[in-house]
């Protein structure tokens, strides 16, 4: 089974993302910010990450996707974004103007059957 | 005078010595000219040749020192040397002047009011001691020249035709022309210089007044730059707090709607509602310090304070804290000096002092650290110390720890949670009672801090603290 790495600052998310993919049957791993998320990258060759854009410095989570973008062993992953910054002053901040490595958006609160039916389409 | 001031004078010296270079070419010009005038109206009355002699003698050193003390200045040498080189001058200048009288009249010729001229232009340039200096010598000068005249110990050169010959050698006269002339002399000297100090010191003044509006500027700008640093970080922190509230709602959500969707198998239910209750109660926290700090603008009443005991809240908050302190197997040494006076503040209040600063020395300092709590009394103030081995605080950061939503980098990566809002709590409380805090620290080893608070019996008490730390 496909293994996903969750990078995200907020241990209660992490936990809440890997109930709901671990009762589908995934292999989950987690990593606290940004700098541990690409180490998990290399280290546990995930096939899919799931990422917060807001850690510990705004914006954090792009940062994590540009690195991985810019790495070509890294680059062919599939990163789903994670984000709670629609209609909220972050929005502000999001780079609207360039293109940003990712392969689609969730929002926070999750919704378990979205974020499920996503993963399985950027897995397959 | 400052520095800068005499930078500013040492400009002037060549610009006035310059000055004082170009009047003498002025006055040869026209003294030249008179002599040639005088002789071609009305024949050779005077040895013409030692006249000449004397105003080539000027006319050369005049050539060499144009634009010599400019030149010095810019080369650095002192102005005390440039003003010693502007005082030879007008000393070769009185000479030069009582030559040209020796030889065209002396006491029959007017011209002797120029010493006044050059008394008031070396007034000018220089100093008022100076300036008495120049009164002397021309006195000197013109009374020897006179005296030596009329003895005959020089020759005297009668301006034929213009005046009697013999008025040389008529005592009265020649005293009263010693007397006028020194007289008036220390008079001009004394008149000059003080016009001449007056305009120089309101100069200075203006030039400090300058300098000072300089200054006052720079202040201004980085003001201004720093109230716009406060602006932007209050508007990072409004995004922050705005991201901090909603991302516990946001945990709290995703688990309910797991469980009442059956994600969560039967047995981690309960597991995960604890999940959910405990991020609920960080939100709670959070929201009471922002609350907590919002209060501390309302206006407080004397007579509302309800005073308190401060050693047995610090005994409720040490038991609350106990589990924690166990938790990380920390060593606490508790201290408290019996009979002390109650604090001039609500338990409510100095229950979070204690609280803020005994759970940040808990949070930031590493299992099996110690923690050291300390209350004394001072006066007519209590004084508490809290102090850890933990992480410590590095001095830039020490001022900055007050602030609000401001955490160092190293409380950052030692635990995630905090507001940043805690010691501005503590800092605004004591303060609102008439305490005061601060901070001691060395990076890695630990930090103290002390706080003072008022007892019923006095609220205003010196600080003493800083020979704490070292016992």
């Amino acid at each position: 089974m496909a293994k996903i790495l969750i990078v995200d600052d907020d241990p209660d998310f992490c936990e809440a993302t890997r109930v709901v993919l671990e009762s589908a049957g995934y292999q989950v791993v987690t990593a606290p910010d940004g700098e541990a998320g690409l180490r998990g990258v290399v280290d546990e060759k995930p096939d899919l990450v799931i990422l917060d854009i807001i850690m510990e410095t705004v914006l954090e989570g792009l940062h994590v996707s540009q690195e991985m973008a810019n790495d070509p062993n890294k680059s062919h992953i599939p990163i789903l974004m994670v984000t709670s910054i629609a209609n909220t002053d972050y929005a502000a901040l999001f780079p609207t103007d360039e293109y940003i490595h990712i392969n689609g958006f969730v929002s926070k609160p999750i919704s378990p059957a979205n974020l499920l039916s996503r993963v399985a389409t950027l897995l397959s | 005078m400052s520095v800068l001031a005499d930078v500013a004078v040492s400009g002037q010296i060549g610009r006035r010595a310059q000055w004082l270079s170009l009047l003498r070419w002025v006055v040869l010009t026209l003294i030249g000219l008179a002599i040639l005038l005088g002789n071609e109206l009305m024949g050779t009355l005077l040895p013409t040749g030692p006249i000449w002699g004397v105003l080539a003698g000027v006319l050369l050193y005049n050539a060499l020192l144009w634009g010599l003390t400019e030149r010095l200045a810019r080369r650095g040498v002192s102005n005390q040397t440039l003003a010693g080189l502007l005082r030879a001058q007008i000393i070769a200048d009185l000479l030069a002047l009582t030559l040209l009288l020796h030889f065209s009249g002396g006491m029959e010729n007017p011209f002797s009011l120029y010493y006044l001229l050059l008394i008031v232009i070396g007034s000018i340039l220089l100093t008022r001691r100076d300036s008495y200096l120049f009164a002397l010598i021309a006195s000197v000068l013109w009374a020897g020249l006179l005296l030596a005249e009329a003895t005959g110990i020089v020759p005297h050169y009668n301006l034929a035709g213009f005046r009697l010959p013999m008025r040389h050698q008529e005592w009265n006269h020649l005293i009263a022309e010693i007397v006028v002339l020194t007289s008036a002399a220390f008079f001009v000297s004394y008149l000059s210089s003080t016009l001449i100090q007056r305009l120089r010191r309101n100069e200075r003044e203006l030039y400090e007044t300058n300098l000072a509006c300089e200054l006052r500027a720079e202040e201004l700008a980085e003001l201004n730059a720093r109230l716009q640093e406060v602006d932007h970080s209050r508007i990072m922190f409004m995004r922050l707090v705005t991201h901090e509230l909603r991302a516990p709602v946001a945990a709290i959500q995703s688990y309910l709607r797991l469980i009442l969707e059956g994600y969560v198998p039967a047995e981690r239910i309960e597991e995960i509602v604890a999940k959910a209750e405990q991020r609920a109660n960080d939100q709670l926290a959070l929201i009471s310090d922002l609350l907590d700090l919002a209060h501390l603008r309302d206006n407080v009443h004397e007579n509302q304070i309800e005073p308190c005991d401060a050693a047995s809240v610090l005994e409720d908050v040490l038991d609350l804290m106990q589990a924690r302190i166990e938790d990380r197997r920390l060593e606490k040494h508790v201290h408290v000096e019996p009979g002390l006076a109650p604090a001039c503040a609500p338990a409510e209040h100095v229950k979070q002092i204690w609280t803020n600063l005994i759970s940040n020395a808990i949070k930031y300092t590493p299992d099996g650290g110690e923690i050291r709590v300390t209350l004394s009394g001072c006066g007519n103030m209590l004084r508490g110390i809290v102090e850890d081995t933990g992480i410590g605080i590095a001095p830039e950061d020490q001022k900055r720890i007050f602030e609000q939503f401001f955490r160092t980098e190293r409380a950052k990566s030692a635990s995630r949670q905090g507001t940043g809002l805690g010691l501005s709590i503590v800092q605004g409380l004591v303060e609102r009672y008439g305490g005061e805090i601060r901070v001691e620290s060395v990076v890695g080893q630990g930090a103290t801090f002390y706080f003072t608070l008022p007892t019923i019996s006095n609220e205003h008490c010196v600080l003493s603290m800083s020979s704490e730390r070292a016992s």
